[in-house]
């Protein structure tokens, strides 16, 4: 009885032994590597067994850095897309403004005349508002990414609302001859806005289908289920390749077949980040030669 | 942290008896990129990357990876890699849910329901009572991806990971490890014998032709050489911008420097946009002509091979 | 070590190999009880019952021991999951080890329940001979010649890393060990000297002699030579092998 007693005793202390021992080993690798974190690695990442005490511990320290990291990823992100901006920023003003100064130049010698001369006037105008259009996207782009954009949000008719904009645009969709049909319900639906914000997004949108799409139909079309409204615009044009689409939103990208034509990448990233400060979603499907639809969806007030 | 070399190797070379596999490979690999592994089936892609993660002995050669030598501290460096190796290989007989459960159970996890967010974020069920072995290719494939990112590592190594897809499967992968690299900021090398797979997904390059590295370079500088364009240095940028627009119905170029211009439009040849623009006063200092295709270039660097 | 281990475990689970080896192990004084109560109707002898069940049992258990750990070691190789396991990390060496750490707990499972059901055979068929002493002595006997057996087999694991995912030539060593082991209760007095250093022979030949005998650590000697011999190799053969 006493021997077993004993070996008992042995055993016990034994099992003890070994768990301490283990339990120094893993804290002493925990602290190693949140030495390593707090140099600055948030890669790293801490290791917890299945059965070890410190389980709960560790998963929590993981939280804290990977939220860390999180927050380090979006700054640098915003960095880059600066840096980004500034080298663009001098092809983006530089070309456009080239070739006003040529005309300019071509009309100040009187080299043209007659029926030219006028051609020329306008294709100079269209490129000096052009450049207008670009700067005043690129003060909304700023004044987004610095977060000074103020959203006056109201509970307004999205139908109205959509309506009332989409008339400033029949003139320019009857010049670059394209065929609109607008489906908006007659019913008032209401959404909570900022009026100048969704006006941004539409404006952007269909901006961006005339200057890019090469269509001649457009549709725009509102529909609402309970609690979401969703709006669409739909474009016959050629689409936008599979290879581009997922970074369409993405600040500054410029699909391959609109470099050097007057893009800038502007446009569809203001639209994406208005739309999320609106509490929406934005979504782009494409088939390439077929057109393209943009999706909006917003919560209904 | 930009710009960081997160692996590297120095004369990695492996050598069976006397036939030498892969010699003298020199790679580096920088943080938050995509280093894409460019080579023919049997050029050494899969050696070094065995290698790396310590699964066949090194003949020669040194690897450093996050700036530590790895012999001597592998248990530490493995911890942060995550890999797939040839084909992704689990138990047949066990589940998804299962097959990660054991590869949790061997490392230790970060988080609670680490199984179940590494099979939700490759769109895998989690707890399904599918074996491994009657899984589709694409899903073994994904299975492979939870397990490389369970532990959420900084860098991952991923031999051929769409191998033997179909294009959706593809594309889906594709987009799921830009995604990594761009919004989680992963380092990643990956493999592949498709050099439009890797043009398409890589920000450096390094082309593996018969055990040798032959060329290290960034998709950028890749960019460059691919790209189709005259380049015209002028006196008065403004005049030739005008004449190109007007006269040659060009609207495709930029201007890129005080005196330099860039034109894009395919349908010009050089020496029309010359003729045009000296005989309409614009003193031209000089024009080049940059036509080369990826598939040129790589053909010109491997003599001859060509890639798919 | 301990992860690695119990991830062994958890692979346990579902092995089917593992299950047959168990049910055929067990299967052996299950059928040997329903034989001598539906044909030999109790007129045996009960020693000689328990020599039949023992003999058989030695027979079955290393063999389907051999299936067991060469089906284990073959899998990781031919599904690749070596390579999964290797770069979790788990060491090399601790990967041998606890390969043989489970093989082993399986080992032991089987032979504990195998003698169990033979113990509870043997008082059902023969109630009035059973005794302490020689429960006693059956367990002793199931047991030594089982973990000696155990011991003497670890090279077969030796084998089945060299094989990778060769399954032939490790079952081949495995049923010829166990002919040698069965052989080793037939050799005769004057070659038992001989015989004590073959640590396959030395098996049966240590359960025959008696305690005090010195050709017993001879071979005991020799079967932890083996044993040792065989899990030296492996872990040796692995740490150096490219996967």
């Amino acid at each position: 009885m006493i021997w077993i007693s004993i070996a008992g005793l042995g055993v016990i202390i034994l099992y003890q032994f070994i768990y301490i021992r283990n339990t120094k080993r893993q804290m002493k690798e925990i602290s190693y590597i949140l030495d390593d974190i707090c140099s600055g690695n948030l890669d790293r990442r801490l290791l917890a067994d299945e059965n070890s005490i410190v389980r709960e511990l560790v998963y929590k320290i993981n939280e804290i850095v990977i939220r860390d990291k999180e927050k380090f990823l979006e700054k640098e992100k915003s960095e880059r897309a600066y840096k980004k901006l500034v080298t663009s920023l001098s092809h983006d003003i530089r070309t456009p403004l080239a070739s006003l100064i040529g005309y300019l130049e071509v009309l100040e010698k009187n080299g043209v005349t007659g029926g030219e001369r006028d051609e020329f006037l306008k294709i100079a105008k269209r490129k000096a508002v052009n450049l207008g259009d670009y700067i005043q996207e690129l003060f909304e782009f700023l004044k987004i990414e610095s977060g000074e954009w103020v959203y006056d949000l109201k509970k307004q008719n999205i139908c109205e609302v959509t309506r009332l904009i989409l008339a400033d645009w029949i003139i320019k969709l009857e010049e670059n001859k394209i065929e609109y049909k607008f489906e908006i319900p007659e019913e008032a639906v209401y959404v909570v806005l900022d009026k100048s914000a969704y006006t941004r997004i539409l404006t952007n949108l269909i901006a961006n289908m005339i200057r890019h799409s090469h269509a001649t139909q457009l549709t725009v079309r509102i529909s609402y289920s309970l609690n979401k409204i969703s709006l669409s615009i739909t474009d016959n044009g050629i689409g936008i390749d599979e290879k581009d689409l997922p970074f369409v939103f993405d600040r500054l990208y410029k699909c391959d077949t609109s470099r050097g034509d007057n893009s800038n990448g502007l446009g569809l990233s203001i639209a994406k980040e208005l739309t999320a400060s609106l509490h929406g979603e934005i979504h782009a499907e494409s088939y390439c030669g077929r057109g393209t639809t943009f999706r909006l969806t917003f919560p209904k007030a | 942290m930009e710009n960081q070399i997160i692996l590297r190797t120095k004369g990695l070379t492996k050598k069976y008896g006397n036939i030498t596999a892969v010699e003298k490979i020199n790679i580096n690999v920088k943080r938050g990129r995509i280093y894409g592994l460019l080579g023919r089936n049997g050029a050494g892609k899969t050696t070094i990357m065995k290698m790396i993660l310590g699964l066949i002995a090194v003949s020669s050669g040194d690897v450093e990876v996050f700036g530590e030598k790895l012999p001597g501290n592998e248990n530490q460096i493995y911890k942060r890699i995550g890999s797939i190796i040839e084909t992704p290989s689990f138990y047949s007989y066990l589940t998804g849910t299962e097959n990660l459960e054991i590869f949790a159970r061997l490392r230790g996890t970060i988080k609670k329901d680490a199984v179940k967010s590494a099979l939700e974020v490759t769109g895998l069920p989690y707890k399904d009572k599918k074996p491994f072995s009657s899984y589709s290719l694409g899903m073994k494939q994904r299975l492979g991806i939870a397990n490389a990112i369970l532990n959420d590592p900084g860098l991952l190594i991923l031999d051929e990971p769409t191998n033997g897809l179909d294009p959706v499967g593809i594309v889906e992968i594709r987009k799921f490890l830009q995604n990594l690299c761009r919004e989680q900021g992963k380092t990643i090398i990956i493999s592949s014998h498709i050099l439009s797979e890797i043009a398409l997904l890589a920000d450096d390059i390094g082309i593996i032709h018969g055990g040798h590295l032959v060329k290290e370079i960034s998709m950028r500088e890749l960019e460059e050489k691919n790209k189709k364009y005259i380049e015209i240095k002028v006196d008065s940028v403004p005049k030739a911008a005008q004449l190109l627009e007007n006269l040659l119905n060009c609207k495709n170029y930029a201007v890129t420097d005080k005196n330099c211009v860039e034109i894009y439009e395919d349908t010009l040849d050089p020496v029309s946009v010359a003729n045009c623009l000296v005989t309409h006063g614009v003193g031209l200092s000089s024009l080049h002509f940059k036509h080369e295709t990826l598939e040129d270039y790589f053909t010109a660097l491997t003599g001859g091979a060509r890639f798919e | 070590m301990n992860n690695a281990f119990q991830t062994e475990l958890l692979k346990l689970r579902k092995n089917k190999m593992a299950l047959i080896g168990f049910a055929s192990t067990v299967s052996v004084p299950i059928l040997l009880v329903l034989k001598s109560v539906l044909i030999d109707k109790s007129k045996i002898d009960y020693q000689e019952w328990l020599q039949t069940v023992s003999m058989l049992v030695n027979i079955i258990l290393p063999i389907m021991s051999g299936f067991f750990i060469t089906q284990s070691m073959q899998k990781e190789y031919g599904e690749k999951t070596i390579i999964n396991i290797i770069t979790a990390p788990v060491n090399r060496k601790n990967f041998v080890l606890s390969k043989i750490a489970v093989w082993l707990c399986w080992y032991l499972a089987v032979m504990i329940l195998t003698e169990g059901i033979t113990i509870v055979g043997s008082l059902y068929l023969f109630r009035s001979q059973v005794t302490i002493t020689s429960v006693y002595f059956t367990v002793r006997l199931l047991t030594q010649i089982g973990i000696l057996s155990f011991i003497a087999f670890l090279p077969v694991i030796w084998l089945a890393v060299r094989q990778r995912t060769l399954f032939y030539p490790t079952m081949l060593c495995t049923l010829l060990f166990v002919l040698l082991q069965s052989v080793g209760s037939q050799v005769s007095e004057e070659l038992l000297p001989a015989a004590s250093f073959v640590p396959w022979l030395a098996i049966q030949i240590s359960a025959m002699l008696p305690s005090d005998s010195q050709y017993l650590y001879i071979c005991i000697t020799s079967i932890l030579c083996s044993g040792l011999l065989g899990s030296v190799l492996a872990v040796r053969e692995f740490k150096r092998q490219d996967l």
